[in-house]
Parts: structure tokens; C-alpha cells; sequence
């Protein structure tokens, strides 16, 4: 196990190698002067060089991608062209938050939508198959954005439960993890998995000859039908973290929390090249740390996958 | 058993990451986030970002959020022009109005106990502009290259010596870029430690908190100003990106003041008791054209936009008349700004008529360019519109600033609508229409000899009213070019939560907070 997670380590590095120098030329692609965006339509020539030269753009794309290897190498992700600090540090501040809000958030809707999937399985075709079928669409079919705003608009605006403004000092730390999770959880993407991958299951051999000997429908289901039916269900699950951590944009600007997310998007505003860089690496290697755990998880939780150095 | 295993691995990882991103990640700085729950905290939000701490690296009004409260000029700009006291107590300046000799305000104190403010202070601020290592983009609105020297004869004189008149270096001294810093505590911690944790003289000082995210400061309790009653112990200032968001933060109490970009939301609260301020009316918005680029460099077609243009339609439709004409491309809130020379005659079948004579009998196809974001796009809209009208078939063209920015300054942008801000003194928008900077920040291409020697001749003007002479004769000679029509004014509008009183939007668009009562 040790080896094989050593060699996806090892074997991710030419990915985020891949990822880094797509994202290096593509950034630079899009029209826009980072200078120019962020000095303004007043900017003088003269300011827009002086900006130009102490953040290194004046330097020909070949040079910057050198010294970009370079930190790629050495783990230096560069001075950001709009905060003139540290990209590490910038990062180092906002990733807690972000993999705070996706791995609760992921939890507690894995929790529900499985529970969710397991009964639409359990009362095929009934009332309750065709609400949580309907529901389940119209969670994945609305946009995060447009459900974190309606969550926003009758839970913190309404009700009054939760804050908008996940930051203040004098609000309760899971307060603000609230909306965001609902708006996660609304999503429901996980209950069509378990609900078709239950029903796959329900319909094997074993599960008639359980029913046949007269096992409770409780054990059933949960027991003989959901343990078999866990891999698809597992391999979702981490399907949706790794989506979270890259898809905590639109949550943490509608909910105003400092993340990985937002850096992300500021700094496509402002053509921070640097910032754009270093962010995109990290929520790729968060993604790939999310696929290596999915299938230490799933190796874990059958018995027939095994996971070696050599497979 | 493997199962439990996993379960258990899965929910420790969660668990144990959790606890790591409990807390707000807080930049470095003394004091505490927590608020006692007997102060008076203030919350407000900015939907731009604040960026940077240090001065140098400012761009605009906007750029310094809570620096507006921690750092102080020598001297306060006022809405009228004026310029009031703050770290300097007086000035006198020589016959040949070259020699400024300041006196400074005696035992104000640098927060984070960094000493007394002296005439050092003043000088390192100054020559720090020019630092390569520091790297400023504000040291050519201090017109830096034009001080000779700065001289501290003692610790509360100081002595500046120009190279040639500039009319206006007091005023650029009372400017966010001209905020003093101090200079123990660079000398201590580094240059770029202004950066990291600002530490000013004023009425509030730095706690905590992510730029571009959440900042707080408390109240400076040796600052040597007066609050004129206000009361607030903590100023909380949230970046809050989704205009939607910052509403519905207001509205239930979480913010107390909010600035808003839209005028119907602003009427609707203001309906439901809530208080609107105005900033004074440092922006306009226009519509320019590149007159280097066919059809608009046909004098013809651009009298045509112009007749086809009716801003009253814009003041009373999109700014329900909290907006004025314009009358001149320089904002009002603007030294040397004209206020009456530019008069609209909208017509939109002598714009017809015009269009026919110019060539284009059945009309001309334009691209009309515009922002993408919500406050940029409206406008566009109404002008295409009543383009149309006027005879030109219009085809939209919204796009991010990035993008916008790039294509107008290589002069790829035929026609836009858009919003420019201008700063107190109006040195830049008057000196950007230069010929020498088309391509560049010229915009319009405007590349007209008699406009290029009135601005340098107000450049070069002895006195502030020579100077306001030729920068008025510069503004007439470029809007008889028909080449920038301004629309109207435009605000900034604070929405402030009923029972706020001393709210103010200085005359340099800054937001102190100081005088505020909750």
C-alpha cells in the first residue's frame, strides 16, 4: 500500500508539471496587461512600466517561464502581481478554509444523499422514488451559484439562522459553515449513484437468497445491498470532493469566505499571473490527493481491489 | 473490519483537517480579532479589491480601505478644494515659490509604539518614491522627479525645495499616495513590512485580518484628532465581491453601511427608511471615440453620436436624477474642471441628416464597447439604443476590463461607453488626451497640437489661476473635437443603516469613519 501510494505521488508530478505549464501559456493568452488592469484606465505609460519591471512582466514569456520552472522546482510560487506578497503565503492563508468547507460540506451531503438514494432504492417507483428523483434533478440542474443565493435569501435574510458574512468575529465558527453546506447538500449529486447502484444490487442473486432465508429487510438493505453497493458510491464521493475543493469558487464569493476558490478568481480579474499559477497547482494537487485517498478508501473497503506498487 | 477501518481513517482526516481551518487565518499584527462586547464595532464592506498596505503601491481612493483610517496626509483635502491641517500645523513658501518650509503637528505618535512622527518621517516618505527597491507607481502623481531636495532642519521642520513651480504640490501632499509612513518602523522591519502590517499616525489602528478579505482595526487612543463625537471602537471592513450578497448583508444588519452601484436597490432602501450618501462627483461617465479610426475620424459622424445622444434620458432614467450633465470630460469634483462649457443637443434626425451628409444615407454599423459588470453594462445598453435611433445600427460588445482595457489603449476600440474617474487634481485625465501617448492612455487618439500646447503651457503655468486658464482652454479646444461627449456625473452612493449619523465621503472619495456615531 505504502509503495503504491509513493508511486501515485511520484506519478503526479509530472501532472501537476502538465497542469502548471498549461495554465502558465493560457493565462497569457487571454488579452489583458496584468499592469494595465491593475493600475486603471489613468495609468501613465511610465507607471505602467515601472509596474511592468518590479513584477518581472517586462521580461520575454521564455524568461518567465524559466524562473517560473525554476520555483515550480523549488516550491517558490512567485510574487503575486497584485498583493506584491509571497503567492505561498497568500495561498498558506486561504487553504484551510477552503478544505475545512469541502470536507464538511462533502461529508454531510455524502450522509443525506446516500440515505436519500438508499430509500428512493427501497420504495422503487413509489411516491418517494419519484420526489427524491425530482428533487435530486432539480438540485443538479440549478446552478450552485443561483442555490447559494436562494439559500442566502431564505436562511440568513428570512429565517435568520445563519450569517451572511461568514467572517465576522462575533459569529460562532460553524455558524457560517451552514450555508454553504446546505447549498452543497442541495446539490444532491450522490443520490442518483446509490439510488441506480443500490437497484443494481437489489436485483443479484445473493440479495433473493437473503430475502428467500428470510433476512430482515433492514439488513438487507443495509448490510448485504449498500456494502456491495459502496464502491461507485466511494469513488462519487471523491469524485465530489476533488469537485469541491476545485468548485469552492462560487461558494466562497457568494458566502464571503476567504479561499483558495476566491484567490482563484480575483486573480483572473486582474491578470496576476503568478497567483493564477500557484492556485491552479494546488487545487490540482488537492484533487489528486482526493483520487489517491478515494482509492486507498475503496481498496480498503474491498476486499477483492488490491492496490500494490506493481498494479 | 477493513470497512470500520476506512470509515475511521476517513472520518479522522476530515476531523483533523477541520480543526486545522477552524480558525480565520489572521495576518501578522498585535491586538486581538475578538471584540469585547462592550465596543462600538462598525461593519462595512468594499466591493473592490484592497490589495495593498503600503501607500506606494495605491492606485486610486478605492485602493486604501482601512489605510484611509490608519495612515494621515500632511494635510486634509476638502470637499471644496481646500486644504486643512492634519500632520502639518502651517507651511510657508518662498518668493520664487520653490521652497516649502512645513511645520509639523508636535507629539503624534506611531501606533504599534514606534515612536514619535518627526520631519524624518516626511522625508523617507518622500524618498521612497524613488526607490527602486520599493518600486512606487505614485511617485509621477507626486511629480517626485521635480523635488530637488527635503531637508530636515529639525525634528518638526521640513524644508522641500523644487526644481521648477508646481502649483499644486500642496495639494498632491494631501493625497492618498502622500500619506505619511514611518520610517523606525521600515527601518526595523524591512521595506516590505509596510506591506504586511501598516502602522500610521490616525484614528485607527491595525489589528488583523486578510487584505482583500476581512480587515479590522480599533480606535487609536493616543490619535491627536478630533472625533467630533464619533464613537466606534472597531472598524470590521469585509470585501464582499457579489453585489447580491452585500444586499442581503445589509439587510439584515450585518453591514452598517454599504456602498451601492445600483440605483434601484439604493431608492428601495432608501424607501425602507435607510439613509443614501453621496460621494462628491469625482466620476463621469462618457462615450469616447477613436477618432484615428474610421468612420469616427469623419468630424461628421461624431457630431452625429453626439446628436444622437440624450443625457437627460440617462439622469432621469438610470440615476432617477441623482446625477447631473456634465459639463466637461473633468469630473466636478476636480481641480480645473469647466462646469458649463459642454451643452447636449440631442436630435436624432439631425444625427440622421449628419449620417446621410457623411456618407451613410441607410445608416452606419458600429460596434459600441462596454464592461461586462453589472454597473458598466446599462449604459452601453441605453446608448445603443438611442444610437439607433440616431441612425447608426448598433452591435454590442460587453467584455471583462482585461480584455476592454487591452483592445482600447492598442486603439482597437472604435466607440465605448464607460466610467472615468479622475483624480482631485486633474493632471492626468488633462495630460493623457497628449498626442504622445496615442497609442497608450490616449484613448480617443486625440492627436491635436493646439491641445498638446495648452496642457503643457498650464504644466508650466506660475499660478494656480494661470494653470486653471489653460487647462480651461484644453478642455474647450478637446470637446469642440466632438470626439468625448459626457454623459453625465456620477456618485458614489453609501447606503447607511437608520440611526448612523457624521458619515462622511471626504472630497478625496476616502471613507474615514472617524466622526461616526452608532
Amino acid at each position: 500500500m505504502i509503495s503504491y501510494i509513493l508511486k501515485r505521488i511520484i506519478s503526479a508530478v509530472p501532472t501537476l508539471l502538465g497542469v502548471f505549464l498549461a495554465v502558465f501559456f493560457a493565462v497569457r493568452m487571454i488579452p489583458g496587461d496584468p499592469a494595465e488592469v491593475m493600475l486603471g484606465a489613468n495609468a501613465t505609460q511610465e507607471q505602467i512600466d515601472i509596474y511592468r519591471e518590479s513584477h518581472g512582466l517586462n521580461r520575454s514569456v521564455g524568461e518567465q517561464l524559466v524562473i517560473a520552472l525554476k520555483g515550480f522546482a523549488t516550491g517558490d510560487l512567485g510574487t503575486s502581481v497584485s498583493y506584491s506578497r509571497p503567492v505561498s503565503e497568500m495561498i498558506g492563508t486561504a487553504l484551510p478554509s477552503t478544505i475545512e468547507l469541502a470536507l464538511v460540506g462533502v461529508v454531510i451531503s455524502s450522509v443525506i444523499a446516500v440515505g436519500l438514494g438508499v430509500l428512493a432504492a427501497a420504495k422503487r417507483g413509489r411516491w418517494p422514488d419519484i420526489l427524491i428523483n425530482i428533487l435530486s434533478t432539480v438540485g443538479m440542474s440549478l446552478p450552485t451559484f443561483y442555490i447559494g443565493l436562494w439559500v442566502l435569501t431564505i436562511f440568513a435574510s428570512k429565517l435568520g439562522i445563519i450569517p451572511v458574512i461568514s467572517n465576522r468575529p462575533d459569529i460562532p465558527h460553524y455558524k457560517t459553515l451552514i450555508g454553504p453546506v446546505i447549498t452543497m447538500v442541495l446539490g444532491l449529486t450522490l443520490v442518483r449513484t446509490t439510488r441506480s447502484s443500490m437497484l443494481e444490487i437489489m436485483e443479484e442473486d445473493f440479495i433473493r437468497t437473503a430475502k428467500a432465508k428470510g433476512v430482515s429487510r433492514k439488513s438487507i438493505l443495509f448490510r448485504h445491498a449498500l456494502g456491495n453497493a459502496l464502491i461507485p458510491i466511494i469513488t462519487m464521493i471523491g469524485y465530489n470532493l476533488a469537485s469541491a475543493m476545485a468548485g469552492a469558487i462560487v461558494l466562497e464569493t457568494v458566502f464571503v469566505r476567504n479561499g483558495i476558490g476566491k484567490l482563484l478568481i480575483d486573480a483572473i480579474t486582474v491578470r496576476d499571473y503568478p497567483m493564477i499559477q500557484g492556485t491552479a497547482l494546488v487545487i490540482a494537487a488537492l484533487m489528486i490527493a482526493a483520487n489517491i485517498l478515494t482509492d486507498i478508501i475503496v481498496a480498503l473497503t474491498d476486499p477483492r481491489i488490491r492496490v500494490t506498487g506493481e498494479s | 473490519m477493513k470497512k470500520i477501518v476506512a470509515i475511521i481513517l476517513a472520518l479522522t482526516m476530515v476531523i483533523g483537517i477541520t480543526a486545522c481551518g477552524k480558525q480565520e487565518p489572521a495576518q501578522a499584527g498585535t491586538g486581538t480579532a475578538d471584540a469585547a462586547p462592550s465596543e462600538v464595532v462598525f461593519y462595512y464592506s468594499v466591493n473592490f479589491e484592497e490589495t495593498n498596505w503600503d501607500p506606494a503601491y495605491w492606485t486610486a481612493p478605492d485602493d486604501t480601505g482601512l489605510g484611509s483610517v490608519i495612515y494621515e496626509p500632511l494635510f486634509e483635502y476638502q470637499a471644496d478644494g481646500s486644504l486643512k491641517p492634519a500632520l502639518a500645523l502651517s507651511y510657508e513658501i518662498s518668493e520664487d515659490n520653490l521652497v516649502y518650509t512645513i511645520k509639523l503637528r508636535e507629539g503624534v505618535k506611531w501606533q504599534k509604539g514606534y515612536g514619535e512622527f518627526t520631519s524624518e518621517d516626511v522625508k523617507f516618505t518622500i524618498e521612497r518614491q524613488t526607490d527602486p527597491e520599493v518600486a512606487s507607481i505614485n511617485g509621477k502623481n507626486l511629480n517626485v522627479e521635480n523635488i530637488a531636495s527635503v531637508e530636515c532642519p529639525d525634528a518638526y521642520t521640513v524644508v522641500i525645495t523644487l526644481k521648477s513651480i508646481d502649483v499644486d504640490f500642496l495639494t498632491r501632499l494631501s493625497m492618498f499616495y502622500s500619506f505619511i509612513v514611518c520610517k523606525a518602523y521600515s527601518d526595523k522591519e524591512g521595506k516590505a513590512a509596510l506591506n504586511t502590517v501598516p502602522v500610521g499616525t490616525g484614528a485607527f489602528e491595525y489589528v488583523s485580518g486578510t487584505l482583500a478579505v476581512k480587515t479590522e482595526a480599533v480606535a487609536n487612543k493616543d490619535w491627536w484628532g478630533d472625533r467630533e463625537g464619533g464613537n466606534i471602537d472597531r472598524l470590521v471592513c469585509t470585501y464582499i465581491a457579489d453585489e447580491n450578497t452585500g444586499y442581503t448583508a445589509f439587510e439584515n444588519g450585518e453591514l452598517d453601511i454599504l456602498r451601492s452601484s445600483n440605483l434601484d436597490k439604493t431608492r428601495e432602501y432608501v424607501g425602507k427608511g435607510f439613509t443614501d450618501v453621496q460621494s462628491p462627483k469625482l466620476s463621469l461617465l462618457y462615450i469616447g471615440m477613436n477618432m484615428q479610426i474610421a468612420p469616427f475620424d469623419n468630424e461628421k459622424v461624431r457630431e452625429a453620436l453626439f446628436c444622437a445622444v440624450d443625457p437627460q434620458y440617462y439622469i432621469d432614467n438610470l440615476f432617477y436624477g441623482t446625477e447631473t450633465l456634465a459639463g466637461s470630460y473633468i469630473p466636478f469634483g476636480s481641480k480645473y474642471a469647466i462646469t458649463d462649457y459642454f451643452k447636449p443637443s440631442y436630435d436624432p434626425e439631425k444625427a440622421k441628416a449628419l449620417l446621410a451628409e457623411a456618407g451613410y444615407p441607410n445608416g452606419l454599423d458600429i460596434e459600441l464597447w462596454g464592461g461586462n459588470d453589472a454597473h458598466g453594462q446599462a449604459p452601453v445598453i441605453i446608448a445603443a439604443d438611442m444610437l439607433q435611433k440616431g441612425g447608426f445600427n448598433v452591435s454590442i460588445q460587453l467584455v471583462d476590463f482585461g480584455v476592454y482595457i487591452d483592445k482600447v489603449r492598442k486603439g482597437e476600440i472604435p466607440v465605448w461607453c464607460f466610467y472615468n474617474t479622475t483624480s482631485n487634481i486633474a493632471d492626468d485625465t488633462i495630460s493623457r488626451y497628449k498626442s504622445e501617448f496615442y497609442p497608450g492612455n490616449n484613448w480617443s487618439g486625440i492627436c491635436d497640437a493646439e491641445y498638446d500646447n495648452l496642457v503643457d503651457a498650464g504644466f508650466a503655468a506660475k499660478t494656480e489661476a494661470e494653470k486653471a486658464e489653460y487647462f480651461a482652454a484644453a478642455q474647450k479646444r478637446l470637446m469642440d473635437l466632438t470626439v468625448i461627449y459626457p454623459v453625465t456625473t456620477n456618485s458614489t452612493h453609501m447606503l447607511c443603516q437608520p440611526g448612523l449619523k457624521g458619515v462622511k465621503i471626504y472630497g478625496d472619495l476616502s471613507f474615514r469613519a472617524t466622526t461616526i456615531v452608532k
